[in-house]
């Protein structure tokens, strides 16, 4: 096991591992598969201590290559681009995503089936209409929004040319517009 | 089956809602229930092994009359009831002593199961060193062909992965990296799949190292890495088996719409590994193209105008000279 050694020893200790059949990496679950052999004679021996210190090794050798890959990745100091970054101080690498498929939890989510409304909207392209548009429209000859209606609405304005009606015209009646003929139809409605 | 019930309230609305089928999922919860007998060495061990998932974890206290590989009904319902998806199952009888059972649902249904027998055990308690911080991610290292060849130890993998990877980051504090979960199974994996019998099969080593790292003087910024053991210690033995029905796992591993990487269009790679792209580009107007520039190529202002085709050429021209007076004559 790893007695109390200096820095100085540890450090020159090699930071590379060799493997006979390279191993694969699971970055995004921070794993890494080693599909060499092990040693059969240690593993069946029935000194516990040598068994111990071999699977140390082993593991230690695992947490090199995974240190080692773990630190190639693109780095990112100081936080704050990430989403998961919470707090800005730390040195933070951006992993990528797990490549070892795990089962889920929950079946995936299935849309919400359509109401018979929103199905025939689809179908007959019924879009909702805008909300809260308000009574003002631009009026682009005023270059000002003006209202729909009402006072000084723009269904109250007289236009400017309209054509005669022959008609009226051979009654003598003369038809000035919509005003007008709202004010007869005002005369008309009971008071 | 528990009825679903329309929220009353919005706090409970947003529990049901973090309860939902979401495109990504919350982090697994698990379990940990004792079974009718189950001895000191049981317990112990699913309380060192809660240590490594928490706080994603739920410890029951109670004996529970439930036997796995006959009936995941009450297993289920625990499921549901604490929205848990891992569960393990502590038991101690004379025919298998000492066994964890281990459990996976989907859509609170037995997906997967597995028993580990404890042929050997040190307690956390025994290291005598620090614990490690709560919800850190570890770091997994699965040594042996056995773990791709064989079914059984496969799902042990993919298990192991799942229970202990706790949070799905996508950027890592290196200071995070503080212990490492090695796996490791001797033999070949060319042992008989389905011969029934797994006592024959190679005991599984389960350790826990905390890692340290010194500054090497060998290379630059890499680290020399060096382990500490931190417990648990086991050895397990894989016992029954429950393999997933292929339906249901089909539906486990299905990969939502959303999370599916979009097809590159146009980008290929060719028989050498080089990357070739088609490029579409808009039709180019070669009358606008900038040549060379060059004083005897350059075109009079007179020429530019003429060739517009401009009617108030004259105009401009005189303009030049005329137009800020004119402006002034407006604004006296």
């Amino acid at each position: 096991m790893s007695d109390s050694t200096t820095t100085q020893s540890v450090g020159s200790r090699p930071v590379t591992v060799q493997r006979a059949v390279p191993v694969t990496y699971d970055l995004g679950n921070l794993a890494v598969f080693d599909t060499n052999m092990m040693d059969p004679e240690i593993m069946s021996s029935a000194d516990e201590a040598k068994r111990e210190e071999y699977l140390w090794s082993l593991a230690r050798d695992s947490a090199q290559l995974l240190v080692n890959q773990v630190l190639a990745l693109p780095i990112v100091t100081g936080g704050r681009t990430g989403g998961d970054v919470k707090h800005n101080d730390g040195v933070f690498v951006k992993l990528p995503d797990p490549t070892t498929q795990l089962p889920r939890e929950k079946p995936v989510p299935v849309p919400k089936p359509l109401t018979k409304w929103e199905k025939f909207a689809k179908q007959k392209g019924i879009t909702p209409k805008a909300r809260n548009s308000g009574n003002l429209v631009y009026d682009e000859a005023k270059g000002e929004w003006v209202k729909k209606w009402g006072y000084k609405g723009k269904n109250q304005e007289i236009p400017w040319l309209v054509e005669v009606d022959e008609n009226t015209e051979k009654g003598g009646g003369e038809d000035s517009g919509k005003s007008e003929s709202k004010s007869k139809r005002a005369k008309r409605s009971p008071k | 089956m528990m009825r679903i019930v329309k929220p009353k309230n919005a706090r409970s609305k947003r529990a049901m809602d973090n309860r939902a089928s979401k495109v990504i999922e919350n982090t697994k919860k698990a379990l940990t229930v004792r079974g009718s007998t189950c001895g000191i060495l049981v317990q112990n061990a699913m309380a060192d092994i809660a240590a490594y998932k928490q706080p994603d974890i739920k410890k029951f206290q109670k004996k529970n009359e439930i036997h796995p590989f006959e009936d995941v009904s009450s297993l289920e319902f625990f499921s549901q009831k604490n929205d848990a998806s891992l569960i393990i199952f502590g038991s101690n009888s004379k025919k298998r002593p000492n066994t964890l059972t281990w459990l996976r649902t989907f859509n609170y249904q037995v997906l997967d199961m597995f028993e580990l027998k404890i042929l050997n055990y040190k307690t956390m308690s025994d290291f005598k060193t620090l614990a490690i911080n709560v919800g850190m991610k570890p770091m997994f290292s699965f040594v042996g062909p056995i773990f791709d060849s064989h079914p059984h130890y496969q799902m042990v993998k993919s298990m192991f992965l799942d229970f202990f990877r706790g949070e799905q980051i996508s950027m890592l504090d290196l200071a995070g990296l503080q212990y490492i979960i090695s796996v490791t199974a001797s033999g070949d994996g060319n042992i008989s799949v389905y011969s029934g019998d797994t006592s024959n099969l190679p005991p599984i080593n389960f350790r826990v190292y905390r890692i340290k790292t010194y500054k090497s003087t060998t290379q630059n910024k890499v680290p020399r890495v060096e382990l500490e053991e931190i417990g648990p210690r086991f050895d397990f033995q894989v016992g029954r088996v429950r393999e997933a029905d292929p339906d249901m796992q089909k539906q486990a591993m299905r990969i939502p719409k959303e999370l599916q990487p979009k097809a590159k269009k146009n980008v290929e790679t060719d028989l050498l590994g080089d990357k070739v792209a088609t490029i579409h580009v808009g039709k180019q107007d070669l009358m606008k193209m900038q040549t060379r520039k060059m004083k005897g190529l350059k075109k009079q202002r007179k020429e530019e105008f003429e060739e517009q085709g401009n009617d108030e050429f004259e105009d401009i021209i005189v303009s030049d000279e005329e137009q800020p007076r004119k402006r002034k004559r407006q604004i006296d």
